[in-house]
């Protein structure tokens, strides 16, 4: 087990570096000058290059990247070319509101797939076409779709929940929840249904097995059964579904905060993005680039731990 | 007691193994009964629908969707059927050219991502060193997801339809990358190919003669998915800012506009959003439907 | 093998149960926190439920703390909440009054100025405010790296403190102006420049004192029991950063915001249809529209060009269309309370389609083509390219549309230059003129985004800078609006005016000259 991990992470490492140096260059190649944004449009040209040199954008190009590495590793990741801020906790707050709203939509996720899917799977007929149909529509109608619809019901014809915004989760959980509950709705929805859809695939596949005839011969309940048996044998390839849906789920958050106001990661990068601000740019899709890899070996590792065959098979050539 | 569970074999490998050289007779009866399947017949029919009332935008409605000279926030009327938006402008006339451009964007942007991504993909499968290369980097891109990757070009080329046209494409080159690559694995080890290659015939005229023919039932699947995709991600570029460029007409646009009102006139949001809602659904169906097909064999 | 499907009807009902208690069971795990305390509800009251007065404003953008002795659109909101200046204008008369500064006199060469101090003012740290603070001030605008658009007079000005309640100003000529600096400049503590930097903290002696700031999210202040003006009426006050104009309507409509600053104008016509919103309008109209030139770039080097291009703007449409009304056509940049304004001068051009075409068929330039640069995110000045553009093509000559983004375009206005004509906007048409002439970048006669080097014109700049003799000043403004008019390297289109969207429930609210927010005497119902 320990080794199938340590076999991983050169790769990922690896493809971290290369993915560093790629995002720096690209983002210095495009042009544009952070310090005149920064400066305002009514600055003199000495004040703007008096600004340039103090954000040190007028070294050479492997200092400012090695500046940047070096700054990740000691924990200072700069100031936003725009606002200032140190980067750190313009990062740290958008990663905070996100996470929660990714964590709330993955459990919500995970509990309405698991329920949908077993549905699925033991439904027969024109129940199951139906239900089915149901996971099709959760995972093809888009968030910002799903999204006006909700605030449409919810919030405009039926006004029990707010149209939007954010209240801290620790400071007033109460209120805070109500605040969280169309957007993590929102964005469970589609992993919902691919998890569902994913789940009963799979147990329809175990149902098939020679070893379920045998326990119904053996005289086994349907329940344990199902709960027992199937459902363990079922779930290894959905994790690894989990695990690509939940970072779905990170790229979907920038449509669903923009809806409801949420001042998440998605946030941060749409406004950095138009604003060029270099630093903050570099540093979010780093981190993304991190999280994926994250994601992926965990969920790798999760898939190992569960079936045998993955961990002693030979790397593909 | 419990066995872990197996996956089944490849169904278009089992049957074109001893099945030599011919191999359009193969995929042609899996599409052939994909076709037949009730959910991907209705797949189709939605999909041919919203892309037939598209096409049609300049009969169907006699505005332009620029034009903003009628009142503002109207509601329906045998003018406008649809009413019109903040700006003065026919609403109808903007869904229906909005489906335009998602038309423009998928029929662009998908040959190209899928060219690319076969290509690749076909190349990793027989060089071993590139191979674990390109698997990684797929593996890296699919995980990117497309609003990430989108905001990156908006970023490097401006925001805009070709952004949305380069993120479409580009989100399409690990997808398609990766089944050329795992299809043509699989099919090099049957029997035909090892026969074929002791007999003396290329790489290159194996790969593309024989091997890329046999692979082309999953690639299909996947370009009806990829289909859905681009409709989903240029209306989440637009919806988010960094799509097609105001005052052209955009669904996620126009989505994000009704917002707005959502209180005083609902109908605004729910035309784009019912045809959003309509072209994903089909082209989801049809590639599940020409998927159940593929699987049963 | 024959597939076996488990069909429900075997599916024991005990099993069924499960099921269904168990997704029962977590979706009433989802509707047990909005039991008691609605959200919706505590949003529409907000505040004086609990006794704790909380007016709650809505912004679009995140404060620049590295511009704080600039004026700034993100920080219009707090500047004057959280720090006050030496002098501050009356908005009605524009006579400046005294604020930290008590009194104050000038000398008769008028070079130097000697201002004595209130003695009675505390900073929210607790420190005394004395003349140390003011020259840390006046040193911190003079760096290289603190951009003001008052900066011209900070780096002729030697400061000096006889003591802690006086402060002695040498200026190396007399300016028409200094009043127009001491506004802008506000006070923070001398040791706190540091934190302000970083967002860290903010020390000032305002009304309000800084509890929190989430960067990107926003700020919470409250009350400043000392403040040397009275302790305000308002406990808390939140500042929320919201990136998107129908949240932020959405917020006012449902009450959970009392204030919106700068919405887009078509939301606050639609808004102040509902008796429970006004739309306070800053009345010193000084968010000017332009177009202008890059005089280096034929056809635009031939000033007739020019001044054919201003015949061809619609600027009613642009008053209409963009502006939604809230807004004055004019022609040149200055607004009412400025001492250049002209009535009659400022309706110079008046849309004349088939002036500008004759003009553009006499400079012999008919078919050429001009790019029109502006930024693509900002959907007002996209608006006013178009309407650019549609007047353009009607003489001739062949307009094109150069979308950029931000970062493009800025290093354009201030490096190289755009290629051709550029839309943008800017301020100070409204104090006095030679904030304008020296500050605002478009009309630097040293460096200028049009690249307009003219000797006359930097004669006259500086001449109105350094003028303190009222019986002159008429004449130099004259000259200037005839040279601005006739050489046209800016086109000014329309005077735009900031606005503070509110909820009726606020009393009380004021703004300054350089439209900061000001809830000295605010009160929410």
């Amino acid at each position: 087990m320990l080794r199938y991990a340590l076999r991983r992470i050169p790769s990922g490492l690896l493809i971290l570096a290369v993915a560093s140096v790629v995002i720096f260059l690209l983002l210095r190649a495009t042009g544009g000058d952070p310090a005149a944004v920064k400066a305002g449009s009514d600055a003199s040209p000495d004040t703007i290059a008096a600004i340039r040199v103090a954000l040190g954008l007028d070294l050479p190009l492997p200092v400012q990247y090695f500046r940047w590495l070096t700054g990740l590793f000691t924990g200072d990741l700069g100031y936003s070319l725009v606002t200032g801020a140190p980067l750190a906790s313009l990062i740290g707050n958008g990663l905070q509101a996100t996470f929660v709203l990714t964590f709330a939509a993955s459990v919500l996720a995970v509990c309405m797939g698991l329920v949908l899917g077993i549905v699925i799977a033991v439904s027969s007929g024109a129940g199951r076409s139906v239900l089915d149909g149901l996971a099709s529509m959760m995972l093809a109608v888009p968030t910002y779709v799903s999204g006006v619809l909700l605030i449409l019901v919810l919030s405009v014809t039926f006004n029990v929940l707010p149209v939007g915004g954010y209240r801290p989760i620790l400071q007033d959980p109460q209120i805070a929840m109500q605040y969280l509950a169309m957007p993590a709705l929102c964005l469970a929805l589609p992993a919902a249904g691919v998890l569902a859809r994913f789940l009963a695939t799979s147990m329809r596949q175990v149902m098939d097995e020679d070893f379920v005839r045998t326990g119904m011969a053996k005289g086994l309940s349907q329940g344990r059964l199902l709960m027992r048996h199937v459902l363990p044998n079922a779930l290894p390839p959905v994790f690894t579904v989990l695990g690509i849906q939940i970072g779905q789920m990170l790229g979907g958050a920038i449509v669903v905060e923009a809806i409801f106001a949420w001042p998440g990661i998605g946030s941060v990068l749409a406004n950095a993005t138009l604003a060029r601000d270099y630093y903050l740019i570099q540093n979010l899709l780093l981190i993304a680039v991190s999280v994926f890899i994250v994601i992926q070996i965990v969920t790798d590792l999760a898939h190992a731990a569960l079936d045998s065959r993955v961990r002693l098979e030979q790397p593909s050539p | 007691m419990s066995r872990r569970a197996v996956p089944k074999a490849n169904p278009a490998a089992r049957s074109a193994q001893g099945a030599p050289m011919s191999s359009a007779s193969a995929a042609d009866s899996a599409l052939r009964r994909g076709l037949r399947r009730p959910r991907t017949v209705i797949g189709l029919g939605i999909v041919a629908v919203c892309v037939l009332l598209g096409l049609l935008a300049p009969v169907l409605s006699a505005h332009s969707p620029l034009d903003q000279s009628f009142g503002a926030l109207q509601s329906l009327s045998l003018a406008h059927p649809l009413g019109t938006d903040e700006l003065g402008r026919d609403l109808l006339a903007r869904v229906l050219y909005g489906i335009r451009v998602d038309v423009v964007v998928a029929v662009v942007a998908i040959p190209l991502g899928a060219l690319v991504g076969c290509t690749l993909g076909m190349l990793s499968a027989n060089n071993r060193w590139y191979g674990t290369l390109l698997q990684r980097s797929f593996d890296l891109m699919l995980a990117f997801t497309a609003l990430i990757m989108g905001m990156l070009i908006a970023a490097l080329i401006g925001s805009g339809t070709p952004a949305v046209i380069l993120t479409v494409a580009l989100v399409n080159v690990p997808l398609f990358g990766r089944i050329t690559r795992s299809a043509v694995m699989t099919q090099l080890s049957r029997d035909y190919a090892v026969a074929a290659e002791v007999l003396g015939v290329s790489r290159s005229r194996l790969m593309l003669r024989h091997i890329l023919p046999n692979s082309v039932d999953a690639l299909i699947v996947q370009a009806a998915l990829s289909f859905s995709m681009a409709v989903f991600i240029e209306g989440a570029m637009s919806f988010v800012g960094i799509g097609v460029r105001p005052p052209d007409p955009s669904l996620g646009a126009t989505l994000k506009a009704s917002i707005n009102f959502l209180g005083q006139t609902p109908a605004y949001s729910i035309a784009p959003m019912v045809v959003v809602t309509l072209l994903v659904l089909g082209f989801t169906l049809i590639s599940d439907g020409l998927n159940q097909a593929l699987l049963k064999r | 093998m024959k597939k076996l499907t488990i069909p429900s009807t075997t599916i024991t009902s005990s099993s069924r149960r499960q099921l269904l208690m168990g997704s029962a069971g977590a979706l009433a795990l989802l509707a047990l926190p909005g039991c008691d305390r609605s959200a919706v509800k505590e949003a529409a009251t907000g505040g004086t439920t609990t006794g704790v007065k909380t007016v709650v404003l809505t912004q679009s953008s995140d404060f620049q703390t590295g511009s704080m002795m600039a004026q700034n659109n993100p920080n219009l909101s707090i500047m004057r909440a959280v720090f006050n200046p030496l002098t501050e204008y009356d908005v009605k008369t524009m006579e400046p009054k005294a604020s930290l500064a008590s009194a104050w006199k000038m000398s008769d060469d008028q070079k130097t100025l000697t201002l004595d101090l209130r003695t009675d003012v505390l900073f929210h740290n607790g420190a005394k405010f004395t003349s140390a603070d003011v020259l840390a001030a006046i040193a911190f605008m003079q760096k290289d790296t603190t951009p003001s658009q008052t900066k011209h007079n900070a780096k002729i000005v030697t400061a000096a403190a006889p003591s802690e309640s006086q402060v002695v100003l040498t200026l190396a000529h007399p300016v028409s102006n200094i009043f127009d600096w001491l506004e802008m400049m506000v006070i923070p503590q001398k040791d706190s420049y540091e934190q302000m930097l970083t967002g860290a903290a903010f020390i000032g002696t305002g009304p309000f004192k800084v509890d929190s700031y989430k960067h990107g999210q926003g700020m919470s202040l409250s009350a400043n029991e000392k403040y040397f003006k009275g302790r305000p009426k308002i406990d808390k006050l939140e500042i929320q950063i919201v990136a998107e104009a129908s949240s932020r309507v959405a917020s006012l409509k449902t009450g959970a915001s009392h204030i919106s600053m700068d919405l887009p104008p078509l939301d606050i016509t639609g808004l102040i249809t509902d008796s429970k919103f006004v739309n306070v309008i800053v009345e010193t109209w000084d968010s000017a529209m332009y177009v202008a030139s890059n005089v280096t770039i034929a056809p635009l080097d031939k000033k007739e060009v020019r001044q054919a291009i201003a015949w061809a703007v619609d600027r009613d449409a642009i008053v209409s269309k963009v502006l939604s009304g809230i807004g004055l056509t004019s022609s040149l940049p200055w607004s009412k309370s400025s001492p250049a304004y002209d009535e009659a001068k400022g309706n110079s051009y008046k849309y004349n389609p088939d002036k500008a075409k004759q003009m553009i068929t006499a400079a012999g330039v008919a078919g050429q083509e001009v790019k029109i640069c502006y930024v693509a995110a900002q959907a007002g000045f996209a608006s006013v390219a178009e309407i650019v553009q549609a007047g353009i093509n009607a003489t001739g000559l062949k307009a094109t549309m150069v979308p950029m983004q931000p970062a493009d375009f800025f290093k354009g206005l201030s490096g190289e230059g755009l290629p051709g004509l550029f839309v943008n906007g800017h301020g100070f048409g409204h104090l006095r003129p030679a904030t304008l002439l020296k500050g605002a970048f478009p009309f630097n006669a040293d460096k200028n985004a049009s690249r307009y080097s003219n000797d006359q014109y930097k004669a006259l700049s500086n001449a109105i800078w350094q003028n303190t003799d009222a019986s002159k000043a008429k004449a130099l403004y004259d000259e200037i609006n005839a040279h601005l008019l006739d050489q046209q390297f800016v086109s000014d289109l329309a005077l735009g005016a900031h606005t503070y969207t509110i909820s009726t429930r606020v009393k009380g609210l004021a703004y300054t000259a350089l439209d900061y927010l000001i809830l000295d005497q605010a009160d929410l119902a």
